[in-house]
Order: C-alpha cells, then sequence, then structure tokens
C-alpha cells in the first residue's frame, strides 16, 4: 500500500490566555490567538526523506503531531495514503512510526526491552514476528548491552538508539523524527543519522524528520522543506539547497609569501595569518576562477581550498529572508 | 483483522494485560517504598474505625444506618480507591499527563489512549487500601452476618464508579490547566463521600451523589440492597454506573479534542 503524504493549507492556532490581574484572570480572562501553523502544504512521496527545518516556534513540531494525528488542525487537509490522522488515528497508527527527542515512550524504571514487548501487543504482532523482528533491530542497532538495561542507567544516546528500535518495531512506511538528536553528542548523533538512513534505505521507509541540526538534513534527507511562522518558505532537494542558494564559496590560499592583499569587489577577507589566507568570494559579482587569477598573479600558490559555506550558514540566511 | 470489533476488543484486552504486567513490574521493582506506604496505609485507615465507634456510640441509629453499615460502606470505599489506585492511578494523573503533554506517544499508538493514561502508572499505597477495605468487609461478613456473594460484586461496581468519576473530572484538565491539585481535592472528596451514611445526604445532596458525584451508587445503594434486598433499585443502579462510565469515557474524547501537547522535556516512569 502507498503511503504518500498529502498537506494542504494547514492551520493550527493555540489559545493563549492573556495576562491580568488575579480577579480578571479567574472571572473574565482573556484570550488571543497564537497561529502555529498558518497554510502550510506540500507533499511527500513514499521513501522519500524530508528534513522539516526552521527556527524554534516555526511550527514543526505541531505540523509532525498533526501528521501523527496527536493534534486536531484548526483548518486545511492531511491525507495520508487515504487516512486523514485525526480522524483515522488508530488505523494509521499501525503504518507510523514516531520519535519524539524531547519525550519518551520508554518506561523509566524497567529495561528498554519491556517496553517493546509492550509495544508488541499494542502493534498486535504475533510472538514470533516480534521475537525475529527485536532480534534483527537489536543487532542492526548494535543493542545487545543496553537493551537490557533499566532505562534511567542508559545515557541519552543509547536511549535513542532504543526509541528508534521501538517506533521501528512495527515495520512502519513513515517515521516521523522531532528533534531525534537533541542533546546528543557528535558521535551518537552520527550513530542515530546513520540508522535512520539505513533503516529507510533497506525498508523503504518514508521519513520526516525536524531538527536544528544541519548534519541531520544532509546526512538522512534529500529534501528539505523550510517553515518559518507557520509558513512554508522553501522546499527543495538539499543539493539544490547548496547549488542554487549559495551564492557565496569560502577560498583558503596557501602561499610562499607572507601576505598578499587581494583587494576586489565581492571578495571580503575573512582571515590573515602568515602564509595563508582565507577569503569569502561573493559569485554573484565575481567568479572563484577570477580570484584565483589574481591570487596566482600576487603569490607562489602551494595550496588551494575552495569550500561553501556550511548549510548552517545557509539556514541561518534563509530564515533571515535573503534568499525568499 | 483491523475493523474487526472482535479482534479489536481481544487485542485490547491483551494489550490491557500486558499493560497491567508493566505497571506491576515497574511498581515492584520499587519494594521497600511499596511496603513501607501500604502499611501506612493501613495505619491511616484503622484510625477511623474508632471514630466510627464513638459516633454510633452516641447516635447508634441514624436513619436507619448503624455502626456496621458505616463500616460496610467505609470497607467498600477505600476498597475501591486502592484498587483504582493500583491499578489505574494514571486517571487520577490525567490533568498532570494533558499539561506535560505525555499523552503523545499514547496518541500515537493503535490502542484507545485511555488505557494507557489510565493504565500506565500505580500507586503503591492501593496495596494497603485494598488489604484494609477487603479485611473490613471480610470482618462485616463475619461479625454482622453479612452475606459475602454480593461483595466482589459490589466492590467492581464501586471502583468503575469511582474510575469513571476519577476520569470525568480529570478530563477537565483539558480546559483548565494546572488542574492537578483541585482534580486530587475532588478525588479525595469523592471517596470521602462514598464512606458517608446514606442519611447524610438530603435533598440537593441527594440529587448530586445519585447524578455528578454518584457515591450512592457506590456504597449507600448496595448497603440498601444488603438490607432490602430491592433488586430493581439495584438493577437501575447498574445500569446508572454503566451511563455514567460511558458519560466519562466519551467527555474525555471530546477533552482529548483539545488535547494541545506541549514541548516540556521529559520522561515518562
Amino acid at each position: 500500500m502507498s503511503l504518500s503524504i498529502l498537506v494542504e493549507n494547514l492551520q493550527k492556532n493555540f489559545r493563549i490566555r492573556k495576562k491580568s490581574g488575579l480577579f480578571k484572570s479567574v472571572f473574565s480572562p482573556e484570550y488571543f490567538d497564537v497561529r502555529a501553523v498558518d497554510g502550510v502544504s506540500f507533499s511527500l512521496k513514499e521513501g522519500e526523506r524530508v528534513a522539516f527545518v526552521g527556527p524554534n516556534g516555526a511550527g514543526k513540531s505541531t505540523t509532525i503531531k498533526i501528521l501523527s494525528g496527536i493534534l486536531h488542525p484548526d483548518g486545511g487537509r492531511v491525507e495520508i495514503g487515504g487516512f486523514v490522522p485525526w480522524v483515522d488515528r488508530k488505523s494509521l497508527a499501525y503504518r507510523i512510526g514516531t520519535v519524539f527527542g524531547q519525550r519518551s515512550q520508554l518506561w523509566y524504571h524497567l529495561p528498554a526491552q519491556d517496553t517493546f514487548e509492550l509495544l508488541s501487543y499494542a502493534y498486535d504482532m504475533s510472538r514470533e514476528d516480534y521475537l525475529s523482528r527485536i532480534k534483527m533491530l537489536v543487532d542492526a542497532f548494535d543493542a545487545g548491552d543496553i537493551v537490557s538495561k533499566p532505562v534511567r542507567q542508559l545515557s541519552l544516546g543509547e536511549r535513542m538508539r532504543c526509541e528508534i528500535i521501538a517506533s521501528l518495531l512495527h515495520r512502519p512506511k513513515i517515521l516521523f523524527l522531532d528533534e531525534p538528536t537533541v542533546g546528543l553528542d557528535v558521535v551518537s548523533k552520527g550513530v542515530i543519522r546513520d540508522l535512520v538512513k539505513k533503516a529507510s534505505d533497506e525498508d523503504g521507509t518514508t521519513v520526516l524528520l525536524t531538527s536544528h541540526d544541519t548534519g541531520d538534513m544532509e546526512r538522512v534527507c534529500d529534501r528539505v522543506i523550510v517553515i518559518d511562522h507557520g509558513q512554508l518558505v522553501t522546499d527543495k532537494p538539499v543539493r539544490e539547497l547548496r547549488s542554487g542558494y549559495i551564492r557565496e564559496k569560502i577560498i583558503t590560499l596557501a602561499m610562499k609569501e607572507e601576505a598578499i592583499s587581494l583587494t576586489m569587489n565581492g571578495v571580503r577577507l575573512i582571515e590573515a595569518v602568515p602564509h595563508q589566507l582565507r577569503v569569502s568570494v561573493d559569485t554573484s559579482q565575481i567568479s572563484v576562477e577570477a580570484v584565483l587569477q589574481a591570487a596566482m598573479k600576487l603569490s607562489s600558490l602551494q595550496d588551494i581550498t575552495v569550500e561553501d559555506p556550511p548549510m548552517e550558514d545557509i539556514i541561518k540566511e534563509i530564515y533571515a529572508g535573503s534568499f525568499v | 483483522m483491523e475493523g474487526n470489533f472482535i479482534f479489536t476488543m481481544g487485542s485490547n484486552f491483551q494489550f490491557l494485560l500486558a499493560l497491567v504486567r508493566m505497571t506491576f513490574k515497574s511498581a515492584v521493582g520499587q519494594r521497600s517504598a511499596l511496603l513501607i506506604r501500604a502499611f501506612f496505609s493501613v495505619i491511616t485507615h484503622l484510625i477511623y474505625i474508632p471514630v466510627w465507634y464513638v459516633v454510633f456510640s452516641v447516635a447508634p441509629d441514624l436513619s436507619g444506618w448503624r455502626l456496621e453499615h458505616a463500616l460496610y460502606a467505609y470497607g467498600l470505599a477505600i476498597s475501591c480507591w486502592g484498587i483504582v489506585s493500583l491499578l489505574a492511578f494514571g486517571l487520577r494523573m490525567i490533568p498532570e499527563q494533558i499539561d506535560h503533554g505525555e499523552l503523545d506517544s499514547y496518541l500515537t499508538l493503535p490502542k484507545p489512549v485511555i488505557l494507557s493514561a489510565a493504565f500506565s502508572s500505580s500507586k503503591n499505597t492501593g496495596v494497603g487500601e485494598v488489604l484494609f477495605g477487603v479485611c473490613l468487609l471480610i470482618f462485616c461478613g463475619i461479625h454482622y452476618g453479612f452475606s459475602f456473594v454480593p461483595m466482589p460484586f459490589f466492590v467492581l461496581m464501586g471502583s468503575v464508579v469511582f474510575a469513571s468519576g476519577i476520569l470525568f473530572f480529570a478530563t477537565l484538565g483539558f480546559w483548565l490547566k494546572q488542574f492537578i491539585g483541585s482534580a486530587e481535592e475532588i478525588y479525595f472528596n469523592f471517596n470521602l463521600m462514598a464512606s458517608r451514611p446514606a442519611p447524610i445526604f438530603t435533598g440537593a445532596l441527594k440529587i448530586i451523589a445519585l447524578t455528578l458525584v454518584p457515591v450512592s451508587l457506590m456504597s449507600h445503594i448496595p448497603i440498601d440492597f444488603v438490607v432490602h434486598h430491592h433488586w430493581l433499585t439495584l438493577t437501575y443502579a447498574v445500569l446508572g454506573v454503566a451511563a455514567y462510565a460511558v458519560l466519562a469515557v466519551s467527555f474525555f474524547y471530546l477533552g482529548l479534542r483539545f488535547y494541545e501537547s506541549g514541548n516540556r522535556f521529559g520522561i515518562k516512569g
């Protein structure tokens, strides 16, 4: 069964109580609406891996919670393989897996394997199916030593591996991950990213991932949707975000001369140390080739590195509206 | 098999058993706390016995209620309170689960949210309460000659009323934030009213005790039955219990539409 995701003009407001005096707040409270999701539309094909990116309060988690049936929207349309999440929540739950980085589905005082067993009942798995599936996942996630320890004794990275095992137990067609690497160290982040990608590659699982970490986006996803203030800002393949949006290159030159001066329109000095120069080039004003030719005239170059700016900077620019 | 009513009920029941096993496993993991709290819970309730004794020494007959009826009512009320605390303490915590966004993980499971929300935690004082309540009922049976036969049924009926009442008031947490403290007060008063003699409830209080806070269904009508054997009244009471349970569950699912989740960092336990 194909499980594509269709979201049209999705809207969600939260009603917030205005701050007022004690008497007024009890007997005549006033409220105002905060628009968390404001007309977001997008679609996902089966097997796609999409990053849902945005600053704090952009509406990422709210959107994921609507898609997974947790929240009811105030307007718009969502269909996941023909199911409306908040109407067909239970039917959809057999087909989706969720990981909330800020919240756990594991029982704190018990080993993770107990939660897995409970989930096998929740998903109506036969005993044989459960045992073979859990063995496969524990091996794949190299989690043999950690699933038998009480969850309270696990590190955050170990816990997150168990969370992902729990979410993949019933072979979901779609995996929603809400900040799965929040709070993790670099190594654990890498492990989680690789595991999610591997699971998706092997089972064809569609992945929708929210994160503040552009590494999650680059290592796991093929496409990025950026939202801000509840509205869609951009929706592009990750590689196009680099090639289409980057008008800046970083050039690092190593040379025999102690110092040279590259004063040209569109070239900005980042760092100058003896025998090394690092500049930023605005490619809309001057080409990288022209800058390199000028540098070669001024010095004997020993090494040249041309880099894109970090993805984080690109996302920052998108948030700032420079590329819209 | 999905969508087949019998399969769904069977699978929900299996999930419920697995959930209760997990809850007990988690509670038993803290053995010393369980024993200490159970012991002190028994002591707390024992204190009420002399109180009732003194009250009925002064006024031996309260419109037909005597000491044995008060003890029977107290035994029923405490057993029901203990069973709900032990098996479904999560019901009492629903306002907190709402405030902390803890229903998220239950909502992504293909099972009724109410099962996970209600049966995912246990309060170990429940052991003491069940123990005390059952002992008191047995004492009433042996000492005052009340039949043992309907007792398990009354305890079951009362537990359903009490669980439904808790669910009904806990559901207000979908609209009233930080409601857990107020909800606990209501639950406590619910329990308190159930253990008080029926003749106290007259006029508007009687209407409340049969509708919004139906403590009469928990203790007053069962005791009326053991004294007068009014089968019709008991039948109405059973129907009332079923209606109240349906109302409470429906009210919860209505409230669930207003659930706002949240982003509180935390872990369930």
